[in-house]
């Protein structure tokens, strides 16, 4: 057996077991559903799924609600770089820059601890335009009239975009930790002798070291952020009118709520086109900014 | 070493093997610890006759958590019928507890009676074949016990389920603030006079009026109720955009903004208030919601309050509308899976359940709709310990008294449609006028999908 | 005389930095911790004081009774308890395994097709959950796995993330040691085993914590594919608290609470491995 045979064997030993899996429990639920995707299959309604071909795209372009969850879910793509920024500066400061450092760890990566029904009563409450503390303090420093915020059509989206920023914190600073850990303390020792000051230390060493995990953070976090559903709908269902409905929602409401599968797979399906088109970009852009 | 690097991918690969083995085993072992199936027809277990020792179970489905009622009625039954036990499952009833419903209907560990509390949900159980006719079971009569209420869960004028307790929406009226103002209990009314009394009741840190979300609906849709339960003109199109709408809208916009005895709606839904402690607390003078708060009322160990509760009618729009109807009519549809192997036991269950067996439930302010139940029980166990803290006459009058009842069949789909609009309206985007116009708009989009 | 000045002046400065640094953070996480702080402090209160404005956030007139509700009435929450910790912990020990064997075979052997499956992987990882739920329950009834624990553990054993993250760590240890290795004489497996897995205990071990809290905080999949309530998980269990109109808050934030023990256990665990990981790397240098 040559060598490339036989490294191509080993390959897939290795990556066999996982990619059976993923073939059964994702791949196959998947194709189903894309099957679906020309259908106007409604579960349980006891009638079998009829092929239609286009319709469901051609109603779902059509549909009022199509082109607001496109804006929407572009929007909530906004708070991924900044939380990413912002986990990264706090992991570096976590990581030798304090005290407590533990301590300070477990309470940023808190909200994966708590109840998301906790998460979003205290938001909720934290945003309330008429007695919540954010509106309050508006107040106090001489904004009369602040925003209503979940409770307009028109500001709730902002309310959602600063949710959504501080719930990926914890997650990404936690992921930078770990990276920093393994940065050889050598080559920053070194750097630092040489006179350079912290600011470029972080920019010009630890940055590009720990841009594989970078990467890795915008992809799932722009994938998550799309398909991310459980916090806003807890809140606003989608409202108020519809403002805050991202194409998560969009789909849920298509499918739970009436059980039409074949359009909720359609929706799902456009969704993972954007997903894609995103991911795309970023993979094929990772040779410009990230060193392996 | 060779056989050490192969010895150590067998085992990944014999891992993976051996679990995707078990996955598609038989019942027996796949199931892993405790993992037994339900009760009821699980493909293993014995034929359906009871000549066998072992009792029949049965598992009932519903929705009204286990320790408001359900679960003491449960063990009534079992303590009484040895030979068919039923077990009682709770679930949530939001989108995904009924698509869990759902699914399990259409499973391999079928349901063998469940609750249905929305009609749109039951007319799709019934389609696809996972309700029983009830007709089949001749010794039950369910109009004659229900009374003509019932007729409205009728498919293809056929009962497939039946409906069990009633409850109209009205509105809950702290007796003491309208003493204190002067003001009489409401035997009917109309929003004009609505309006009055928030605006007479509101007070600081109290608001006149609170009210479940979307329940501008009742009034709305109460006014076409009799007409339609479809809510459409004769022609097939939406009846909604009438004066009758836009008043409605109009005078709770005026609550909302120019009064400012009613929460604004956005403000509402977002802050997700619990509306029956608003009540307890003396957060607000009105409360207009469904008979469930009976729970919050009842309890005074954990909601203590002084103030005596009173109930009026759910207002018209107008005074003195005559075609009137209350939202909330029978409701609680028990259903029978036709996939079970046990109908009549089920039947016979049901039936003991409407009759008589559902007096627990009272505790919990579901009232049983049958006219052979004994109201005056179920009177003395809903108020038990409490009853000077009721203005009892008002009380009975709206919840067993004659009004008319009715339910509207406007599909899921257009209600949560429709949902968006309000919220337009309540933000000002809208005017009324233009809100009912929307209103409409939607509805018959709604209505030629279906049609084709 | 001066170099030890100056070397006094650094230190000083640093703590003063350190310090500095320390008060930032904690205020910053204070309000990042405010959702926590008020479950665990709604878990205490009263009914009727669970929404009053300005928050309670040390409740006036605590109670025990909502915890000791939670344990002692109802359905048994100690058995969801334990459902849930079976389930994380299978999940979160072959999770990381598994997503470290295929993160080796994408990042370090070079085989044709490779990046192409790799990206066949990513693209898996996009799709929508809700979407393949009637899908998974149609395959899972068929299976018999319906309604048993293992409709949660297999799906979750193979996940994209794990393999994605573990990979982008690898393709960063240097070639030269691998390099080194082949030369002595190691193949593949040898390598992988005996010097991978244990560079990558600070990845796996935040893999592992991450895995850990998602499952036992999974809603929706324990949901759908569980129907007895015997096999039901803690999440499900906090159901029991939504009732028909509203929600009994301070029971559910007393069953959440408790539910927050294991992921606090798992995090700090967790924390040593990814420490250690430091130690072991800087000897490698």
């Amino acid at each position: 057996m040559n060598w490339m045979k036989r490294q191509r064997l080993i390959g897939y030993v290795f990556i066999g077991p996982n990619l059976i899996g993923m073939t059964v429990f994702m791949l196959i639920p998947a194709l189903f559903s894309f099957y679906l995707m020309f259908t106007d299959w409604v579960f349980a309604s006891g009638q079998p799924p009829r092929f239609i071909g286009l319709d469901n795209f051609r109603m779902m372009v059509r549909d009022d609600l199509f082109a607001v969850s496109v804006k929407n879910t572009l929007l909530v793509l906004i708070p991924v770089p900044i939380s990413i920024m912002l986990g990264f500066l706090i992991a570096v400061m976590l990581n030798n820059r304090t005290y407590f450092q533990k301590t300070l760890r477990a309470f940023f990566f808190a909200p994966y601890f708590t109840s998301g029904i906790a998460i979003a009563f205290v938001w909720m409450v934290l945003f309330q335009p008429t007695n919540g503390p954010i509106n309050a303090f508006l107040r106090s420093v001489g904004i009369s009239e602040p925003p209503l915020w979940f409770a307009s059509p028109d500001t709730a989206m902002y309310a959602v975009l600063v949710m959504m920023t501080a719930g990926g914190i914890g997650y990404n600073m936690i992921i930078y930790l770990a990276a920093l850990q393994e940065l050889s303390s050598e080559q920053l020792e070194a750097a630092r002798i040489d006179g350079a000051t912290f600011g470029q230390l972080l920019r010009q060493i630890i940055f590009p070291l720990v841009s594989p995990t970078t990467l890795f953070l915008t992809i799932t976090g722009f994938i998550g952020s799309i398909k991310g559903f459980g916090m806003i709908y807890a809140i606003t269902q989608g409202g108020p009118a519809n403002s805050t409905t991202v194409f998560s929602i969009f789909a849920y409401k298509k499918a739970f709520s009436f059980y039409e599968m074949g359009y909720a797979s359609a929706v799902s399906w456009t969704m993972f086109l954007i997903i894609l088109f995103i991911t795309l970009i970023q993979w094929a852009g990772q040779k410009k900014w990230v060193h392996y | 070493m060779k056989n050490r690097k192969w010895l150590a991918a067998g085992v990944a690969w014999s891992v993976v093997a051996s679990l995707m083995l078990v996955g598609c085993s038989g019942n027996g072992n796949g199931n892993g610890n405790g993992g037994t199936e339900g009760p009821a027809s699980s493909p293993s277990a014995k034929p359906g006759s009871t000549a066998s020792a072992d009792p029949i179970k049965l598992t009932f489905w519903g929705a009204v958590p286990v320790e408001n009622g359900p679960q003491t009625v449960v063990d009534n039954w079992n303590k009484e019928n040895p030979d068919i036990q039923v077990e009682y499952v709770r679930f949530v009833n939001d989108e995904a507890g009924n698509l869990k419903l759902d699914t399990a209907l259409v499973s391999s560990q079928p349901v063998d009676m469940y609750v249905s509390y929305d009609y749109s949900l039951y007319e799709k159980r019934v389609k696809a074949g996972n309700a029983l006719d009830v007709g089949e079971f001749t010794d039950f009569g369910v109009e004659e016990k229900m009374g003509e209420g019932a007729a409205l869960w009728k498919v293809d004028d056929k009962y497939y389920g039946v409906p069990t307790s009633k409850g109209p929406s009205f509105v809950w009226l702290n007796k003491d603030m309208l003493d204190a103002k002067g003001l009489p209990v409401p035997t009917e009314w109309g929003l004009d006079e609505f309006r009055e009394y928030a605006a007479k009741l509101k007070d600081d840190n109290v608001w006149g009026l609170a009210q479940s979300d979307y329940y501008f609906n009742v009034p709305i849709n109460g006014s076409m109720l009799k007409k339609s339960l479809t809510l459409t003109n004769p022609d097939g199109t939406s009846a909604f955009d009438n004066p009758l709408t836009v008043k409605t809208l109009q005078v709770y916009t005026d609550m909302m903004f120019t009064d400012k005895s009613l929460m604004p709606h956005t403000e509402q839904i977002t802050s997700k208030p619990a509306l029956d402690q608003m009540f307890v607390k003396g957060e607000t003078a009105m409360l207009f919601s469904t008979n469930q708060v009976f729970r919050t009322t009842n309890n005074m160990a954990e909601y203590p309050r002084t103030f005596k509760v009173a109930a009026a009618p759910a207002p018209r729009v107008n005074k003195d509308q005559s075609d009137y109807i209350n939202a909330g009519g029978l409701g609680d549809v028990i259903s029978i899976n036709p996939r079970t192997k046990h109908p009549e036991a089920a039947q016979k269950f049901i039936k003991w359940y409407a009759d008589s067996g559902m007096l627990p439930m009272a505790a919990g302010g579901r009232v049983p709709a049958s006219k052979d139940f004994p109201v005056d029980e179920a009177v003395a166990l809903m108020f038990k310990g409490v009853e000077d803290t009721y203005d009892l006459d008002s009380i009975k009058r709206v919840m067993f008294g004659d009004l008319p009842l009715g339910l509207s069949r406007l599909d899921r789909k257009t209600g949560s449609e429709q949902q968006a609009i309000y919220d337009n309206v309540f933000s000002r985007k809208l005017t009324p006028e233009e809100g009912a116009k929307e209103l409409a708009r939607v509805h018959n989009a709604n209505l030629k999908t279906s049609s084709q | 005389m001066d170099a030890i000045k100056d070397r006094k002046i650094r230190k000083v400065r640093e703590q003063l930095a350190k310090t500095f640094n320390t008060i930032l953070m904690a205020l910053a996480s204070l309000l990042l911790l405010s959702p926590m702080i008020w479950m665990i402090s709604t878990s205490f209160k009263k009914a009727i004081d669970v929404f009053t404005y300005p928050i309670q956030w040390i409740p006036t007139d605590p109670v025990w009774t909502n915890h000791i509700k939670v344990w002692t009435t109802g359905d048994g929450f100690a058995m969801f308890y334990l459902n849930s910790l079976k389930i994380s912990l299978v999940l979160m020990i072959g999770a990381p395994l598994l997503a470290a064997f295929a993160a080796y075979g994408f990042s370090r052997i070079p085989f044709k097709g490779r990046d192409a499956v790799f990206l066949l992987y990513l693209c898996l990882m996009m799709i929508p959950q809700q979407v393949l739920f009637v899908p998974k329950f149609i395959m899972f009834d068929w299976m018999n796995i319906y309604n048993t624990h293992w409709a949660l553990i297999l799906p979750g054993l193979f996940t994209v993330f794990g393999v994605f993250m573990i990979r982008q760590f690898f393709m960063s240890i240097p070639h030269e040691i691998s390099e080194a290795a082949f030369i002595d004489g190691a193949g593949h497996f040898r390598i992988f085993f005996q010097l991978f897995l244990p560079l990558s205990k600070p990845v796996l071990a935040t893999f592992a914590i991450i895995d850990f809290t998602w499952t036992w905080n999974d809603y929706e999949n324990a949901l759908i594919f569980l129907l007895d309530k015997r096999l039901f998980t803690v999440p499900l269990g906090m159901q029991n608290f939504m009732l028909e109109a509203g929600v009994d808050y301070n029971m559910m934030m007393a069953a959440a609470t408790a539910g927050v023990v294991p992921l606090l256990i798992v995090f700090f665990l967790g924390q040593k491995y990814i420490i250690q990981g430091f130690s072991s790397s800087a000897v490698k240098g």
